[in-house]
């Protein structure tokens, strides 16, 4: 049986409760929302961390984290996270910027922690390859074949297992194919994630490539794209720029749409009468992805840092401080959302933070959403009578600050 | 109130449905503080699309309910779009 990824190590790469993904909680079991309830319910603002706050004893890294040097407070209403998000000046994703030319190759020495003016520049050469009305191109050029190529891999055993087989390979074989990499590099790719020289040492080939021969794909418009500056001069992105921008996509754009891919299977397999109505009346899948990131967010916490001293529903904030919003308790909290613990698909149309907000709301939400509706009518369409397999053992959620479901192991036909 | 851009619009409910004394609300877009997400255009597609820099583009009269078009002044991670009722 040919199959398009090597499975074994897309295992150890996408296991949450395994070592590569353990320093953001990884061994997390428990539900956290009775603890945010009860937190959200004493006050919008708590000094301390999130996990802390939540029970969690052991040290956990992820956006904001540790930063044992400064004062931390965690934000829990949606209300103060939605203030938070509006107000970028006050709370900024980063303490001191980006520098690109200078400082060191990283994730976060990218777009993402620019603030201003800066950040805007940089986001909107990148945000026309990103908007609602390119959903197709994407859908054309990388999701499509991927998900066929992924079904086609185990659709005549009768048997699967989809979070990894199929969750976490659609985002980083479509993320990477945008980037010009071949199928047999895409592993590669995600592991270098943590070493960014090897990882830029991998795209050099392309860019260069590009520069000679541009090709209908994401790295190309990056090569061609031109920034202003400041004096009004046009120039190409120098290479240091494109990495930054190739390191942050490629990282932001494989991990999380698999996380929330398994959740959202995990939520249908689960609910065998809901499974069957999507599986009748697709217009329902957009109903369950809007449900699905608010009731469960993979990501339930990014950070701001406070750039003056502040007072945020009655809570003093110094500057300096680190400020975590809690998107997984803002998106329950019972101020917005009738019985927020219920997964309803019914109701009306209410934005949530699950892709965050303000300047540096997700830039790939619609490609997210794409992928997620292409793999779950295909899915829906190839396999039929899909259902979990009732000799394996459940699917859980796990993880803290990256939650996702554990193996989907399920049986069709 | 930020100032509304009164440039690239386009139509979009043919007058005739459009009742008579108007929809009785109001939308205006801040297209300098638009960053092009996208999103007021999944909220209420009658009514707010983009050009090709992603920046909004406002039909004129909009094309969607008033609970639509709050909803996607709300999304708007940029604040750039306001309702008014008449
Ligand atoms: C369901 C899947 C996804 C979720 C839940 C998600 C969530 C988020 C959130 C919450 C933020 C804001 C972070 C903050 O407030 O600091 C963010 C930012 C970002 N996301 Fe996503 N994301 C998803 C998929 C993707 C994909 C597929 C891509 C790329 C192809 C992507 C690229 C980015 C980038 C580049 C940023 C930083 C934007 C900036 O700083 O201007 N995301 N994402
Ligand atoms: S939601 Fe706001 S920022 Fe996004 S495209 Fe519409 S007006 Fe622009």
């Amino acid at each position: 049986m040919s199959r398009l990824l090597d499975i074994d190590r897309v295992r150890e790469l996408f296991d949450l409760e395994g070592s590569y993904l353990a320093a953001s909680g990884g061994s997390y079991q428990d539900d956290p929302n009775p603890a945010w309830h009860a937190l959200r319910s004493e006050a919008a603002i708590h000094p301390g961390t999130v996990h802390e706050l939540s029970g969690l004893s052991t040290p956990a890294s992820f956006h904001g984290l540790p930063e044992p040097d400064r004062q931390h407070f965690s934000a829990f209403t949606f209300a103060a996270c939605d203030a938070v998000y509006r107000d970028p000046e006050t709370f900024a994703s980063s303490p001191d910027g980006a520098d690109i030319m200078g400082g060191e190759a990283a994730i976060t020495n990218s777009m993402l922690s620019m603030g201003g003016v800066q950040h805007r520049r940089y986001r909107s050469l990148v945000q026309t390859s990103f908007t609602p009305a390119k959903a197709e191109w994407w859908i054309r050029n990388w999701i499509e074949e991927t998900v066929d190529l992924l079904i086609d891999s185990f659709a005549s055993d009768g048997r699967a297992e989809l979070n990894v087989d199929f969750c976490a390979a659609i985002p980083v074989l479509t993320i990477t194919g945008s980037f010009g990499f071949p199928v047999e590099q895409a592993l590669d790719v995600r592991q270098a994630l943590h070493t960014p020289l090897e990882l830029i040492e991998m795209l050099m080939p392309i860019v260069a490539a590009r520069r000679e021969q541009p090709q209908d794909d994401l790295i190309s418009m990056l090569v061609e794209a031109e920034i202003t500056d400041e004096a009004g001069a046009t120039q190409r992105l120098s290479d240091p720029e494109i990495y930054s921008f190739a390191l942050l996509l490629l990282a932001a754009g494989s991990g999380t749409t698999w996380k929330q891919m398994g959740i959202i299977l995990n939520i249908l397999l689960s609910r065998p009468e809901l499974l069957d109505a999507v599986c009748n009346d697709r217009s329902l899948i957009k109903p369950v992805i809007d449900e699905a990131v608010r009731w469960l967010p993979t990501d339930p916490m990014f950070s701001r840092w406070v750039m003056k001293d502040v007072e945020l529903f009655g809570t003093q904030i110094p500057a300096g401080s680190v400020l975590h919003l809690c998107l997984g308790a803002a998106n329950r909290d019972p101020e917005r959302w009738e019985r927020p613990d219920e997964f309803d698909i019914t109701r009306p149309p209410k934005p949530t933070l699950a892709f965050g907000g303000g300047p540096h709301i997700c830039l790939g939400m619609h490609v997210a959403r794409a992928e997620l509706t292409v793999g779950l009518n295909a899915l829906l369409d190839r396999l039929p009578n899909l259902r979990l397999d009732p000799d394996q053992p459940a699917s859980r959620f796990v993880g803290f600050y990256e939650r996702g479901s554990t193996a989907l192991p399920v049986r069709f036909g | 109130m930020p100032s509304a851009s009164t440039g690239s619009r386009r139509p979009s409910l043919p007058s005739s449905l459009v009742p008579e004394g108007g929809l009785g609300f109001r939308v205006e877009v801040d297209r300098e503080l638009c960053m092009g997400s996208g999103l007021c255009t999944t909220y209420a597609p009658g009514t707010f699309s983009q050009d090709q820099h992603a920046k909004v583009i406002l039909a004129d009269p909009p094309g969607d309910t008033i609970d639509a078009v709050r909803t996607a002044a709300e999304a708007c991670p940029m604040s750039a779009i306001h309702v008014e009722t008449d």
